[in-house]
């Protein structure tokens, strides 16, 4: 790499040489620092040029200005309808609780189908009388009485 | 190559997932303004610019392939809309249309720090459409050789030559002019 080289280099890249492509970066390092009087007007015209360029002011679209290109895209669904609230509420964690949802029900009927059935009273042959009973009070047969009529 | 965030972000936009739409918006709308703004050195014709290049965008959404980064197939959209522009500029005659050169740099004044930037915004509107580009592209708004080269459609070295170019011409004008 010639010194003609560094110099083009300096002014596509300017003077920071972390800019430099990366397979010449090394070489032109090395020669900035054997020969610095060569390099140093065109580094510090550079210099005053990057330095220039970096304290350009930022341009930033306003939020106007960002929503009135959102509006401009084609949408399939009316925006309001877009997230149904549940997305809203467990963004994209929504199986989680359908799933819960799910395994709680079947575990209700598993439970439901295996529980024992001895805990009724009521068999082929438990009679009027003793539901009555069972109901309204076993020992006071006047309320069977009273029905029975 | 499009990143997998992007790529899943195009997808929904496609569907007319509207945050999709709003994330793609927001996150390369700033790049495509500044550098719109710094081509043209007109706000409006830039905020115009860069809504035609996302309305172009919508409806190259459907059928996207991730052959090419999104935002580089973007900035490339809004470059060439802004050559569009630039030419017919060029067409009209100098009474219709502002020029997009302002020649007023002041090598007798004393600049201030506004003044200066102004004065570097103008020179950079002053060089050659292809040389701004790539100034504006790898030293203001930060993207790499290969990006850059990418968006303009030209080899590393091509643009290498361009930004050494515009950088001699600013080191004529705008430097001579504001020491």
């Amino acid at each position: 790499m010639t010194d003609a080289d560094i110099l083009d280099l300096i002014d596509a890249y300017g003077a920071d040489t972390a800019a430099y492509p990366e397979k010449r970066r090394q070489t032109a390092q090395k020669r900035i620092a054997e020969a610095p009087e060569v390099f140093a007007s065109a580094l510090a015209a550079a210099r005053r040029i990057d330095t220039d360029l970096a304290a350009l002011p930022i341009i930033t679209p306003d939020k106007s200005f960002i929503d009135a290109i959102v509006e401009t895209a084609p949408f399939t669904v009316p925006a309001e309808t877009q997230r149904p609230w549940w997305k809203v509420i467990f963004g994209q964690g929504a199986r989680l609780p359908a799933a819960g949802a799910l395994a709680s029900l079947g575990l209700g009927l598993v439970l439901g189908l295996n529980a024992p059935t001895g805990g009724s009273s009521i068999d082929e042959t438990t009679t009027d009388e003793t539901v009555f009973a069972a109901t309204f009070g076993g020992a006071d047969y006047t309320y069977w009485e009273e029905f029975q009529e | 190559m499009s990143n997998a965030s992007d790529l899943d972000q195009i997808r929904k936009a496609a569907a007319g997932d509207r945050w999709a739409i709003n994330g793609l918006v927001g996150r390369y709308s700033p790049g495509i303004l500044a550098l719109a703004t710094r081509m043209l050195g007109d706000k409006t014709e830039a905020e115009d610019v860069t809504q035609e290049t996302f309305i172009r965008a919508w409806k190259a959404l459907p059928d996207w392939e991730p052959r090419a980064k999104f935002s580089t197939w973007l900035h490339r959209v809004a470059l060439n809309l802004c050559y569009d522009r630039l030419r017919k500029r060029r067409e009209k005659t100098v009474d219709e249309f502002p020029e997009r050169v302002d020649p007023a740099l002041r090598p007798d004044e004393q600049f201030e720090q506004g003044e200066r930037l102004e004065a570097l915004e103008t020179a950079i509107l002053n060089l050659p459409e292809r040389q701004s580009a790539a100034l504006i592209l790898c030293a203001i708004e930060g993207h790499s050789q290969d990006e850059a080269a990418s968006i303009m459609e030209i080899s590393v070295s091509a643009l290498e030559s361009l930004l050494a170019r515009a950088r001699r011409t600013l080191r004529q004008t705008y430097l001579e002019a504001v020491q």
